[in-house]
C-alpha cells in the first residue's frame, strides 16, 4: 500500500516504477484507476479549496496582533500606563 | 515609450540584419536593448537556434507555445508578436483567440494540446513538473528531441516575457487584447509559504532526457564552461541532443553573466541567486552559491542573500537592485517607470539597469530549463526550496542528491542565521525558513510574529476549514492557534519546523471544535475496514483534462464538497498532503503518527475522493457541475 502511495507521488525506486508501468501498459482498468487517482491529487492541489478570503485574512491578523500587543503590555506594562 | 533610451546601431549591425531577414522587421524588444549590443547578439543566437532553426517541432508548434505561455503571463508585447507570426503562418484569428482562452477548443490536434499543457505547466507550476509529464509527452508520440525543444521554447518565452516587461517594449503591431479568461501565471511567493521538503527518498535522481556524451576536448562550449566555472554544469550536459543550442547558451552565459564591464559579476550572480531562490529552484541556488563562493563570498553570506537579501547587510543600492530583479521576476506586469527611476536614484546607469533586466530574464530562462530537464545539482544543495502548493510551486520534483543539509533552530536565541546546521544523510529534510523570525519573536519582537502570521495564516485557515468545514470555526481556530503558538513559543525547540509545530497546534484546535459537535468521528484508526468506501466502483477512464470541464469556482466547490464528505482521519491526511503540500514525513509528524499509518490513511482518502469525484469526470465532455 505504501508503494502505491509512493507511486502516486512519483517516489518509487526506478525498478518498481518500471514494473508498475509495464503492468499499467497492459491493464486498462489499472491504468484508468491510476490515471484518475493522479488527476484527483492534481485537482485537489490546484482547486484552491478553502482559500482564506481577503477580508477575513485582515480580520484574523488584526485580531491576533491586537491580543499579542495587549498581552505584551499587560506583562511588561508597569511603565506604560496602559494596563487594562 | 520604452523605459530606457536607445542608440542607433545602423543597418549593418549583424543581429538586426538577421532579425529583419527572418521576421521581416526588427522587433522593438531588441531595439530597446541597443545600449548593450553584445546582449542583442547573444539573444539573437538563442532565438535562432531555439525558435527559427528547423528541429523536431514545427515553427507553428513553437509559436503556439509562445502565444499560449505569453497569454498566461498576460504579456501584451509577446502575445501581439506571436499572434502576428501565427497569422503569417496561416492560422486564423478565431483559432488564435481560442489558444489564448481555451486551448482545448482551438481545434488543435490532441498532441499539440498536450504540448501546450506541458509548456504551461512548466511555466506556471514549474516545480510540479516530473518524469510523469515527460512520459505523457512521449505517449503522444513526441521524441526526446521534441521534448527538449518544448522545454527550450517554454524557457525562451519566460526570457522574452521578462525582457519585454522590464524594458516596456512597445508592441510591433496593433496590440492584441489578452482575454481576461486566460490563466494568469502565479509565481511562488518567497518567504510567504511553508517550505516543503520533497520526497524522492527512493527514486534515483536523473535528468528526464537522455544525453549524448560529449568530451570537452571535442566540444568547445564544454571546454568553455570547464575553463570558466571549473566544471561543466549538468544543466548544459542535459541538452546535448542539441549541441547547437548548448553553443548558443554558452554564448549568452559568456556575454551576459561572465562579463564585468557594466554590472559586476558578483552583482549578477546575486541576481541569479535571489531570483532562483524566489523561483524555488534548488539547482540554480546551489550552483550560484558555489559560484559566489569561488568569487570570494563566504557561504553564509550567499546563503542569507538567497533566503532574504534584505537581511544580508547589503548596501542600499545592492538591496534596491535585488528588489527590482525580484519584482521583475515575480510581478513583472507591476514594473513601471518609477522602479527604473528608483534604480537611477541609487546611482545605477541605464546600461546597468538594462543588464539587470537581461540578467533577470536569463535567470528565468535557466530556471525553467532546469525544471523542465530535471537536472541534478552539480553541488550538494545546502537548502531545498519548496512551497505549500504544487499549483504554485509544489514539491521540488527536481532530483536531489541525498544528504542535503538542514538547519535546525538553536535551543537558545542566536543570530538570524546562527542556526545549527545538521547534516542528515539520506533523510529528506530541509531548512526552516522561519528560524530567524522565531528567534526574534522570542526576544519579544511583535513585528516578527506579525510576519509569521502573514506567512502562515492562509495555510492554517485552509487546514482548519478542511477539518471543520465551517468558516467561523476556521477563523476562530486560526486566531486561537496563533495565540497559543505565541504564548508557547518558548517551548518550541526546533525538533520540527515551526510550520509543522504550528500546524499541529491548529489541528488540535480543530479537533477540539469537532468534539464540541454532536456527531463525532474518530481521528485515530479504529481498525474498522472502510474497504467498501474506497474499493473502486467507477473504473472508466476519466476525461483527459478534467480541469477543463468546469469553471474554477465549480471545480473548487466540487472538490470542497467531496473532501468534506471524507471521514475526518482520511480527510486530514489528504488536506495536509495534497492541499497543504506537506511532505509525508511532515504530515506524519503533525498528526503524531508513523509514516506507514499516514500513507495508509492518505491512500484511502485519495481513493475515496477519487470515487466521489469520478461521476463528474468520467470522459463525457463539458458539463455543469451540480454544486
Amino acid at each position: 500500500m505504501a508503494e502505491l502511495v509512493n507511486f502516486l507521488d512519483d517516489q518509487v525506486a526506478a525498478e518498481i516504477r518500471k514494473e508498475l508501468e509495464v503492468h499499467l501498459a497492459h491493464c486498462r482498468t489499472c491504468q484508468a484507476l491510476y490515471d484518475s487517482a493522479r488527476k484527483t491529487i492534481t485537482l485537489v492541489t490546484e482547486s484552491r479549496s478553502f482559500e482564506l478570503p481577503e477580508e477575513i485574512s485582515s480580520r484574523i491578523l488584526e485580531g491576533i496582533m491586537a491580543k499579542v500587543r495587549r498581552g505584551r503590555r499587560r506583562r511588561g506594562g508597569n511603565n506604560s500606563g496602559k494596563r487594562r | 515609450m520604452p523605459f530606457l533610451p536607445q542608440v542607433e546601431l545602423g543597418e549593418t549591425f549583424r543581429p538586426f540584419a538577421f532579425l529583419r531577414e527572418h521576421f521581416g522587421f526588427i522587433p522593438n524588444l531588441f531595439r530597446a536593448q541597443t545600449l548593450l549590443p553584445r546582449v542583442i547578439e547573444a539573444e539573437a543566437r538563442i532565438v535562432d537556434t531555439v525558435l527559427l532553426k528547423e528541429g523536431a517541432l514545427s515553427r507553428r508548434q513553437k509559436e503556439c507555445l509562445l502565444l499560449a505561455i505569453s497569454a498566461a503571463h498576460r504579456n501584451t508585447y509577446c502575445v501581439t508578436a506571436h499572434w502576428k507570426m501565427l497569422r503569417m503562418l496561416g492560422m486564423a484569428d478565431d483559432q488564435l483567440r481560442q489558444i489564448t482562452i481555451n486551448r482545448r477548443r482551438a481545434g488543435l490536434p490532441r498532441a499539440d494540446v498536450a504540448l501546450l499543457d506541458f509548456g504551461l505547466k512548466l511555466t506556471q507550476h514549474p516545480t510540479g513538473v516530473s518524469r510523469v509529464d515527460i512520459d505523457g509527452l512521449r505517449r503522444h508520440g513526441f521524441s526526446d528531441e521534441a521534448i527538449l525543444e518544448v522545454v527550450l521554447v517554454s524557457a525562451l518565452t519566460d526570457f522574452v516575457c521578462t525582457l519585454s516587461e522590464g524594458l516596456d517594449a512597445v508592441p510591433d503591431f496593433q496590440p492584441k487584447r489578452i482575454p481576461s479568461t486566460s490563466t494568469a501565471i502565479h509565481r511562488p511567493a518567497r518567504g510567504k509559504t511553508a517550505h516543503r521538503i520533497g520526497g524522492h527518498t527512493h527514486a534515483t535522481p536523473a535528468p528526464y532526457l537522455p544525453a549524448v556524451d560529449l568530451s570537452p576536448d571535442a566540444f568547445a562550449p564544454f571546454a568553455f564552461f570547464r575553463e570558466q566555472f571549473g566544471f561543466i554544469p549538468n544543466i548544459f550536459r542535459a541538452q546535448t541532443l542539441r549541441p547547437d543550442v548548448v553553443e548558443a547558451e554558452a554564448d549568452v552565459v559568456g556575454t551576459v553573466l561572465l562579463t564585468g564591464d557594466v554590472l559586476s559579476r558578483v552583482r549578477k550572480e546575486c541576481i541569479l541567486l535571489v531570483v532562483s531562490a524566489a523561483n524555488l529552484n534548488t539547482y540554480c541556488v546551489a550552483v550560484h552559491c558555489e559560484m559566489l563562493r569561488a568569487l570570494g563570498m563566504p557561504e553564509d553570506e550567499s546563503d542569507q542573500i538567497a533566503m532574504d537579501h534584505r537581511q544580508a547587510g547589503l548596501s542600499h543600492a545592492d538591496t534596491a537592485l535585488l528588489d527590482f530583479a525580484l519584482k521583475l521576476s515575480q510581478r513583472p506586469i507591476e514594473v513601471g517607470r518609477r522602479d527604473i527611476d528608483g534604480l537611477r536614484k541609487h546611482g545605477f546607469t541605464d546600461q546597468q539597469i538594462l543588464e539587470s533586466i537581461v540578467m533577470t530574464g536569463l535567470t528565468g530562462f535557466l530556471n525553467t530549463l532546469q525544471m523542465g530537464l530535471g537536472t541534478v545539482p552539480d553541488f550538494e544543495p545546502t537548502r531545498i526550496f519548496g512551497v505549500r502548493t504544487r499549483s504554485v510551486a509544489g514539491i521540488p520534483e527536481s532530483p536531489r542528491p541525498p544528504g542535503a543539509e538542514i538547519v535546525n533552530l538553536p535551543p537558545a536565541p542566536g543570530g538570524l542565521m546562527g542556526a545549527t546546521r545538521t547534516r542528515v544523510a539520506g533523510v529528506a529534510l530541509g531548512e526552516d525558513a522561519d528560524a530567524g523570525l522565531v528567534v526574534r519573536v522570542r526576544r519579544g519582537d511583535a513585528q516578527a510574529f506579525e510576519e509569521l502570521v502573514r506567512r502562515h495564516q492562509n495555510r492554517i485557515y485552509r487546514t482548519l476549514m478542511g477539518l471543520t468545514g465551517r468558516p467561523e470555526d476556521a477563523e476562530d481556530g486560526t486566531q486561537d492557534a496563533f495565540l497559543k503558538a505565541f504564548e508557547q513559543i518558548g517551548k518550541f525547540r526546533g525538533a520540527s519546523k515551526f510550520s509543522t509545530w504550528l500546524t499541529r497546534i491548529a489541528i488540535n484546535e480543530g479537533i477540539q471544535r469537532l468534539r464540541g459537535r454532536k456527531r463525532q468521528e474518530p481521528l485515530k484508526d479504529d481498525g474498522r475496514d472502510d474497504a467498501k468506501a474506497y474499493r473502486p466502483r467507477h473504473v472508466r477512464a476519466w476525461d483527459d483534462n478534467p480541469e477543463q470541464l468546469y469553471s474554477q469556482a465549480e471545480m473548487r466547490a466540487l472538490v470542497e464538497r467531496a473532501l468534506l464528505k471524507l471521514p475526518t482521519m482520511y480527510r486530514v491526511a489528504v488536506i495536509l498532503r495534497d492541499l497543504e503540500q506537506l511532505s509525508t514525513e511532515e504530515a506524519a509528524k503533525v498528526l503524531s503518527v508513523g509514516i506507514a499509518a499516514l500513507k495508509s490513511r492518505l491512500l484511502r482518502g485519495r481513493l475515496m475522493l477519487r470515487e466521489a469525484l469520478a461521476p463528474h469526470f468520467v470522459g463525457r465532455g463539458r458539463g455543469t457541475a451540480r454544486v
